[in-house]
């Protein structure tokens, strides 16, 4: 591999990555979807998403009390503020049931996603 | 935080490859893979280690220990203090460093996820200290989790070189048991700036990475690898670990 690159390329390459990374960003908005907390529960606890495409879940915290969404599968993990509000990003996801849960409040906080 | 988007992140790296070239730094046995993920109000407590067998050469093995806190969900901050040895030699403390993730754009919302690490390093050593700066990328595909890091490093201070070196790391996870998850590891160092190419290597091997969620919300988060090397310049065998300890 030695010699692969000529005098700054590499790091060039870098540069042009994320140029093209930035000019993706322009691409259509995902459909919203909206999760409430409520009393240290998910409203509902299973929403249908499509399969295949992006989805930008507002989760909505009707609670004083701040809350962590967090899926393993989803791989995502954020903390949501008492009365706050924040987007969730996932996807695209194959068909399937996806757990999510509230960490602050795993023993009552319980919900998924249905991609399909 | 928000007005830092990757074109200006791109401007910064163009930047970076204008800087005169430099020697030393490469990724050291205790080194990790960064992801631009950052969990608010989170404090943790890391304990990482390698070991490198060199053909020809001493071995080399290194610990890393640090304590770090999410400030915000785009900010986390960390104090690191490092031990290496070399061959047979004891053991010492050899740096202080502060280092920090920064969070660029919003998790999944784009193609790519980008971040920043920053880090200052406070050498125990007569010497100059070190710089190092570099983005971070996620991207996930299906159940596939892929990081990729570069970092770009520069002597600063009395006797400093005037050189910047790059290394790497990346890694591919698959999403499945939270406590195992398999995957791959690799890192290397792509040479000086003004020099790419010349006196690189490169290692990659498997990987295993999980959770252990343990009372209230704490958590205990760990990955090793086995990495052998690609080329002669390049550790023959290497093996790393890191386990993080996370609490709210």
């Amino acid at each position: 591999m030695s010699n692969l690159l000529s005098p700054r390329r590499g790091a060039l390459v870098l540069a042009v990555l994320l140029s093209s990374v930035a000019s993706l960003a322009s691409a259509a908005q995902p459909p919203e979807v909206r999760l409430v907390i409520r009393n240290h529960r998910f409203v509902p606890t299973e929403l249908v998403v499509p399969a295949n495409t992006k989805i930008k879940l507002m989760v909505v915290n009707e609670d004083p009390t701040p809350e962590e969404f967090e899926s393993h599968e989803l791989n995502r993990e954020k903390v949501v503020t008492g009365k706050g509000t924040i987007p969730v990003y996932v996807g695209p996801l194959k068909p399937g049931r996806y757990p999510f849960f509230g960490d602050f409040h795993s023993d009552t906080a319980q919900g998924a996603l249905i991609a399909k | 935080m928000s007005a830092i988007t990757p074109r200006i992140v791109a401007r910064v790296l163009f930047l970076a490859c204008l800087l005169p070239a430099s020697h030393a730094a490469f990724a050291g046995a205790a080194d990790a893979v960064y992801t631009p993920t950052v969990e608010q109000g989170e404090t943790e407590f890391e304990l990482r280690g390698g070991y490198r067998d060199f053909d020809g050469a001493p071995d080399e093995h290194a610990f890393v220990f640090d304590i770090g806190y999410g400030v915000t969900n785009r900010w986390r901050t960390e104090a690191v203090l490092e031990y290496a040895a070399e061959g047979g030699e004891p053991g010492k403390l050899e740096a202080l460093e502060w280092e920090n993730v920064f969070v660029l754009t919003e998790p999944g919302k784009h193609w790519m996820d980008v971040g920043l690490l920053a880090e200052y390093e406070h050498s125990f050593a007569s010497g100059p200290d070190e710089v190092k700066f570099g983005p971070l990328f996620q991207k996930q595909i299906g159940s596939t989790v892929a990081n990729l890091n570069f970092r770009f490093k520069r002597e600063v201070g009395s006797g400093a070189s005037t050189d910047t070196e790059l290394d790497y790391r990346w890694q591919l996870r698959w999403i499945g048991n939270e406590a195992l998850e398999w995957g791959v590891q690799g890192l290397g160092e792509l040479g000086t700036v003004d020099h790419l190419g010349e006196g690189d290597w490169h290692s990659a091997g498997p990987a295993l990475f999980g959770v252990k969620r343990l009372h209230g919300r704490d958590k205990l988060r760990y990955n090793a690898a086995v990495l052998a090397g690609l080329d002669h310049a390049a550790p023959d065998a290497a093996v790393r670990f890191q386990i993080e300890y996370e609490m709210y």
